[in-house]
């Protein structure tokens, strides 16, 4: 498929996915938390108005999945921002100034590659407890090491092209340079990478709230969802199937999405 | 006197030149050497790190939802050394570390962490690793057979096959695996883990390698794709040499570092994995008591076990470098001579 047509593809895909997370809820006759007494546990049913089925406390569970998929997407992307900014900032920092400060920020990033981010989130779960908190800094310290290496690398780079020493020449501020001239040729690898962090994000979250470290009963997310399938596979598969269908057609399109778009710059560069 | 054989026939190389020499002598040693002593600061910087993390969290290990008398939690703070200043119990907890004690565990009666490390890690190293080995293998040949067939319905299927296997990761994968094959078709066991039941792996090891084994598949089919078309290869093929030959001799060793550099994230997705895997198939591995650890302050637990798997990820990535070095003698010269 040609580039434009797989970002086509995906961008509506990913379009239509958040709409139905956004409104589907809000459409649905059932609450989040809602206990249907008279459906628990049944299979996908129209009669019953629960299209995917409930799950055994006789919660909707088209309702939660689309709950959990709001949930989950929300979560990575402010994981994503956040790591974004921090791990740009250091970059840049490190890329430009070089020296000391290069070498101690990117000893820094060794240390955090050591551990592996299930470790910081554990370590995070002593201090704070589970819940949110903990989540999104353990998800935000995924982005930021990988996104400070490579904003380092394109700042080094870009240091050396002739418009930056152009402008060093005309007596231009550190400063100026950075946030006119560096920061706006990175925003496109910036850009691409922040698009293939979702993804491994949505995955991450799913993974510890999996662990029940992450989003607790009885708000929903694709990873608690997973987990109480996972549970209850035996008696009622669909529980496990739906969360896990979608979960694979939001992480594939996102990579898709994030694939087109690297093509794409490259191509444009 | 060694220098004069080392400084060469005239003799008036001393210096920097002198080191020079010397370090194209044990160029592979000097480097293992080189990387083991650089992990270490690494190291203490994660132990010191994770220790004063464990140690900022509000509430204590002994706060229970019933209450502790003031002096039974007292004494227990006095019997683990948590009433000491904290620099006090820093330093004892890196004295006991160099003598690979890991402390006690503060909520399991009478154990000690580091038996429990001892306990669990060959379960988890076996399932690691024969996870890692399966997905080396997988992987390795679905990229080559994709980048062989590229375009065609090989290439399409195994690249469908790599979104599945990424986008379900192994807590999805598991008890699908389980359904499938040990509650529907009842051929392997559903849990359980006993020394000498090889059956007992087979779906563990399964689940863990799959998600890897596609992002390597990923990875290797760029690789061999971007080699296929460099020159060397056009000139193999040209001078008549056998394709299984010009894929053994010029095609795998050009296109397997990226995979092996990749391999420092394997171990991480390999690690978070084999906590899910563990738990869904209750095998008594290193993730054993971890998340509970974490949720009800088991400091050293949680401390011990952090280090652990810390220092398996370091030796992983020195390990994928070192063979990254193997590979390439070029690497290996730039190194010495520098």
């Amino acid at each position: 498929m040609s580039t434009r047509l797989r970002l086509k593809a995906s961008l509506t895909i990913l379009a239509a996915l958040v709409l139905l997370a956004l409104v589907g809820p809000w459409l649905s006759p059932w609450q989040v938390a809602d206990l249907d007494w008279d459906h628990p546990a049944i299979g996908p049913s129209l009669q019953a108005a629960h299209w995917f089925g409930t799950d055994t406390l006789g919660r909707d569970l088209l309702v939660r999945v689309l709950a959990g998929l709001q949930v989950s997407l929300a979560i990575a992307l402010i994981a994503t921002g956040v790591g974004l900014i921090i791990g740009v900032a250091t970059g840049a920092l490190a890329g430009s100034r070089g020296g000391l400060t290069d070498a101690a920020l990117m000893r820094m990033v060794d240390v955090g590659y050591a551990l592996p981010v299930v470790l910081v989130a554990l370590l995070l779960t002593v201090v704070l407890g589970r819940g949110m908190t903990t989540l999104l800094m353990a998800a935000s310290t995924v982005g930021w090491l990988s996104t400070a290496r490579m904003v380092r690398t394109e700042t080094r780079r870009l240091a050396e092209a002739p418009f930056v020493l152009a402008a060093t020449v005309m007596g231009v501020s550190r400063l100026r340079i950075i946030s006119r001239h560096v920061l706006p040729n990175l925003m496109g690898p910036v850009l691409v990478h922040a698009t293939l962090t979702v993804p491994s994000l949505v995955v991450l979250e799913s993974f510890l709230s999996f662990l029940g470290l992450g989003v607790q009963e009885p708000a929903a997310s694709l990873g608690n969802l997973l987990h109480d399938g996972a549970r209850d596979m035996e008696r009622a598969p669909w529980l496990l199937i739906a969360p896990a269908a979608l979960l694979l057609v939001v992480v594939g399109t996102l990579t898709v999405l994030g694939e087109a778009l690297r093509d794409r710059v490259d191509h444009v560069e | 006197m060694r220098q004069d054989a080392a400084g060469g026939v005239k003799g008036r190389r001393y210096g920097a030149a002198f080191f020079m020499t010397e370090s194209r002598r044990y160029p592979v040693l000097r480097l293992v050497v080189g990387r083991l002593l650089g992990a270490l600061p690494t190291l203490w910087v994660v132990v010191t790190l994770s220790f004063l993390l464990v140690r900022l969290a509000p509430g204590g290990p002994f706060d229970d939802e019933q209450r502790l008398p003031a002096a039974v939690k007292a004494n227990l703070d006095r019997a683990y050394g948590l009433d000491r200043p904290l620099p006090e119990q820093y330093l004892r907890y890196l004295k006991g570390l160099v003598h690979g004690d890991l402390g006690p565990s503060l909520r399991l009666r009478d154990r000690r962490v580091a038996d429990l490390v001892r306990e669990g890690l060959p379960v988890s190293l076996t399932l690691g690793g024969l996870a890692l080995g399966l997905a080396l293998v997988l992987g390795l040949s679905g990229g080559v057979l994709s980048a062989y067939r590229r375009g065609r319905a090989w290439d399409r299927l195994l690249a469908l096959a790599s979104v599945l296997a990424v986008g379900l990761p192994p807590y999805v994968m598991a008890p699908l695996l389980v359904w499938a094959f040990a509650v529907t078709a009842g051929w392997l066991p559903v849990a359980g883990w006993e020394a000498g039941r090889p059956l007992d792996l087979v779906l563990p090891v399964i689940a863990l390698a799959l998600p890897t084994a596609g992002s390597v598949l990923r990875i290797m089919r760029a690789c061999v794709l971007d080699v296929l078309d460099s020159p060397a290869i056009l000139a193999a093929r040209a001078r008549g040499l056998a394709p299984i030959r010009v894929l053994w001799g010029y095609v795998l060793p050009a296109s397997l570092s990226p995979v092996l550099a990749y391999l420092g994230g394997a171990a991480a997705g390999l690690l978070g994995g084999s906590l899910v895997v563990e738990s869904v198939f209750g095998l008594p591995g290193m993730g054993r008591f971890l998340v509970e650890g974490a949720l009800n302050r088991d400091y050293t637990l949680v401390l011990g076990k952090v280090i652990v798997y810390a220092v398996l990820v370091l030796m992983l990535n020195l390990g994928a470098d070192l063979a990254i070095l193997a590979l390439n003698p070029r690497l290996h010269e730039q190194r010495s001579q520098a």
